[in-house]
């Protein structure tokens, strides 16, 4: 047998693969492009969901940018302050790590509260049946329950509960705020994990009006707010909000959640 | 005459024999009603009155807030009942002022502000008038009619096009307008035209209405202002930009307002009701609407706005049969309510009522790609195509392929033969897109 094609066939590509390496590693020394290797660490320290929170178009862009300064190292909210701390070592400084936030849904009403009145025959989406006359429950503010903020979801925090209402697990939700923005209705409210008061309704009007629609709505009663520790409860409109400052220990605001005769009250997740 | 049209568009069961022989009947004030605070396209306008202040017929309860919006009247006199939200036929829910009547509800017509001399009225004065007189376009969109009147700076207005198409089935109120009322409109038309600086005025009428037709042939000869035009019956004629390229030829721009291509389009009961507003001072209270369908008698009425739909249902003798729907305006574009406890509102050109049987539906099918909502759309979209998209969240090719260039005519959804919600579609898409670009626009 005759060796000599293919030793030199070997030997040629051998060589030239030698060449183009010898040519390939010289390149790339002289074009290198400087680049902050803390950018790379940085991004396998995000959880990768590209949720756009931070307000970068995805996790990349958002490492790059809080290298350079454009967004702070406790951007990332889905990672929230463990994710931060370890950024800010990376960079050097120090974190503002901010309390974790949660969504909220701001509605109660499930089917049995709050029924429907009306046959809704269209596209099965919350938004779809919010465009036509706010959809076909009795109540035009509550949760219509076809589920926008489950499909949102990008962490898979939100599913549909078996009333009618979805439920959000306080360990997966990372606060992006995803499901506030699919949802029509503007009931999914992204606050503190350790809030002590979460008004579960959403309704502006008045008493006549709301018990008519739903057996769990706010009736604007205010006695919450009497019994709220260092007033720090106001009615705006019909519904009871937190003022910026609360005192924060859920024991001090049991009272007032368990004043509320419509039982619309709870206590954070 | 060659009938006028636009490519595309369908042709649903007219049902117009209901009603349109029906003449227009006053209908008697109720006891109660309820007026909406928004009742235009745009912002909803403020409340001037209070729990318990007394009103008098054509008194403003509201006023106009924002650059789109418009003024709200009193239609009777009586006693503000409450100023809360009620039920509202387009957002479900609304502030309206509840007005109980009084007995003696008198005209209070010497209070109303008559024009003059309406010929020397200059073209601001008159846009003032239709301000001041909450005129809104009575078609169905309820556009501001003083925001459109007066063309933008740098633009102006060839023509001025009276839509007295109809193309929606069962509604006969601008057609019983057009026969009873032709004055009316005539001189409203004049006003406009005047206003918005045109040189030439059409009237757009359908075929399928041949009375109209003769009437209007009689009124527009020998006047060389106005010119009627006769088109083809098919829908969506009526709609704005349909009407302007049948009659002009020339086409809208995507994206772009009437007024870009030096058109102005106005509903031949705007041009009633401008007449109304200057000629009696009387502001924008009441309207035309047909009540047809399922009821034991159908109508057209001269309807007080605010008067709720159970009342006109009553008055007419009540349903025929068990109802399955209620719909404010036709049945293609019109809005289905959840209770006939809503009051009519100034864009209610029609209350529909479909028995059980009617308005049972059929499940959809997969696409099938048999392409004849392509055919059918009046604007030359692929429904399918973006209907699919707005399925998959994939807004950015929606938005690509036009989404946001659908008029919502509905003619996609009634031709496809697996009965999909394509024009349901399309809607959720564009309402999606426009909440990403706000969301965009605040950041």
């Amino acid at each position: 047998m005759n060796f000599t094609p293919i030793v030199f066939s070997t030997a040629v590509v051998g060589a030239l693969g030698l060449a183009f390496g010898i040519i390939l590693s010289a390149a790339a020394k002289k074009f290198r492009v400087e680049t902050d290797p803390r950018v790379e660490e940085i991004l396998k320290l995000l959880p990768g969901a590209n949720c756009g929170a931070c307000g970068a178009p995805g996790c990349a862009a958002y490492a790059q940018g809080v290298v350079e300064g454009k967004y702070a190292p406790s951007g990332c909210i889905p990672g929230a302050g463990v994710t931060a701390e370890k950024i800010a070592q990376i960079l050097g400084v120090q974190a503002e790590t901010g309390e974790k936030k949660i969504a909220y849904l701001l509605c109660g009403g499930d089917r049995e509260q709050s029924p429907d009145i009306g046959k809704y025959e269209g596209v099965m989406t919350c938004r779809g049946a919010h465009l036509v006359i706010s959809g076909m429950k009795a109540c035009s503010w509550g949760c219509i329950g076809f589920g926008d903020c489950v499909e949102a979801c990008p962490f898979d925090a939100i599913k549909m509960g078996e009333k009618g209402l979805p439920v959000i697990d306080r360990e997966k939700c990372t606060g992006c705020g995803k499901c506030e923005q699919a949802c029509p209705k503007e009931i999914i409210k992204i606050m503190p994990i350790s809030i002590p008061l979460v008004v579960r309704c959403s309704n502006p009007e008045k008493l006549k009006n709301v018990k008519d629609v739903c057996k769990v709505g706010c009736i604007g009663c205010s006695l919450c707010v009497k019994k709220s520790p260092e007033n720090s409860l106001e009615m705006r409109g019909n519904l009871p909000y937190l003022k910026d400052a609360y005192p924060k220990d859920r024991k001090l605001w049991q009272e007032a959640i368990n004043s509320c005769p419509s039982k619309c009250l709870s206590e954070g997740a | 005459m060659r009938k006028l049209t636009f490519k595309g568009g369908i042709h649903p069961p007219e049902k117009k024999e209901l009603s349109e022989n029906e003449s227009i009947i006053e209908f008697p004030v109720r006891p109660e009603i309820s007026v909406p605070l928004l009742q235009q396209l745009g912002a909803p306008s403020k409340p001037l009155v209070k729990k318990g202040d007394p009103v008098k017929k054509g008194q403003m309860i509201g006023e106009a807030q924002g650059f789109i919006s418009a003024n709200v009247h009193s239609p009777v006199s009586g006693k503000v009942k409450d100023v809360d939200y009620t039920n509202h036929p387009v957002t479900g829910r609304g502030i309206s002022v509840t007005i109980l009547t009084e007995s003696n509800n008198t005209p209070t017509s010497d209070d109303y502000f008559k024009a003059e001399d309406p010929e020397k009225l200059s073209p601001q004065e008159i846009a003032d008038i239709a301000k001041n007189s909450g005129i809104v376009g009575m078609g169905g969109a309820s556009f501001p009619t003083h925001v459109k009147l007066i063309p933008p700076k740098g633009k102006n207005y060839e023509s001025l096009i009276l839509n007295g198409a109809e193309c929606e089935p069962y509604l006969t109120a601008d057609y019983r307008l057009m026969l009873e009322k032709p004055e009316k409109i005539l001189l409203g038309a004049k006003l406009m035209m005047k206003a918005c600086l045109a040189k030439k005025t059409f009237i757009a009428i359908e075929s399928n209405k041949p009375e109209a037709v003769r009437e209007w042939e009689k009124l527009t000869s020998g006047e060389d202002w106005i010119e009627l035009k006769v088109m083809k019956t098919k829908y969506p004629q009526g709609a704005e930009k349909q009407l302007i390229n049948a009659i002009t030829g020339k086409e809208v721009p995507s994206g772009g307002l009437p007024v870009d291509v030096g058109v102005l389009v106005q509903n031949v009961g705007t041009a009633a009701a401008l007449y109304d507003a200057v000629y009696s001072g009387e502001p924008l209270i009441k309207r035309v609407t047909t009540v047809t369908g399922a009821v034991k008698r159908r109508a057209n009425l001269l309807v007080p706005v605010g008067t709720y739909v159970s009342d006109i249902i009553e008055f007419l003798g009540g349903y025929l049969g068990e109802p399955g729907k209620v719909i404010f305006g036709g049945p293609m574009m019109g809005v289905s309510q959840r209770t006939d406890g809503v009051p009519v509102i100034k864009s209610t050109s029609g209350i529909l009522v479909l028995s059980k049987t009617e308005s049972t539906e059929k499940p959809q099918t997969n696409c099938i790609r048999c392409s004849r909502c392509v055919t059918v759309c009046p604007i030359g979209l692929m429904p399918y195509e973006i209907a699919a998209r707005s399925e998959t969240g994939d807004l950015e090719t929606a938005g690509s392929v036009g989404a946001l260039d659908c008029i919502e005519c509905g003619s996609c959804s009634f031709i496809c033969p697996a009965r999909r919600d394509l024009v349901q579609l399309i809607r959720l898409a564009k309402n999606k897109i426009i909440a990403k670009k706000k969301r965009g626009a605040q950041k």
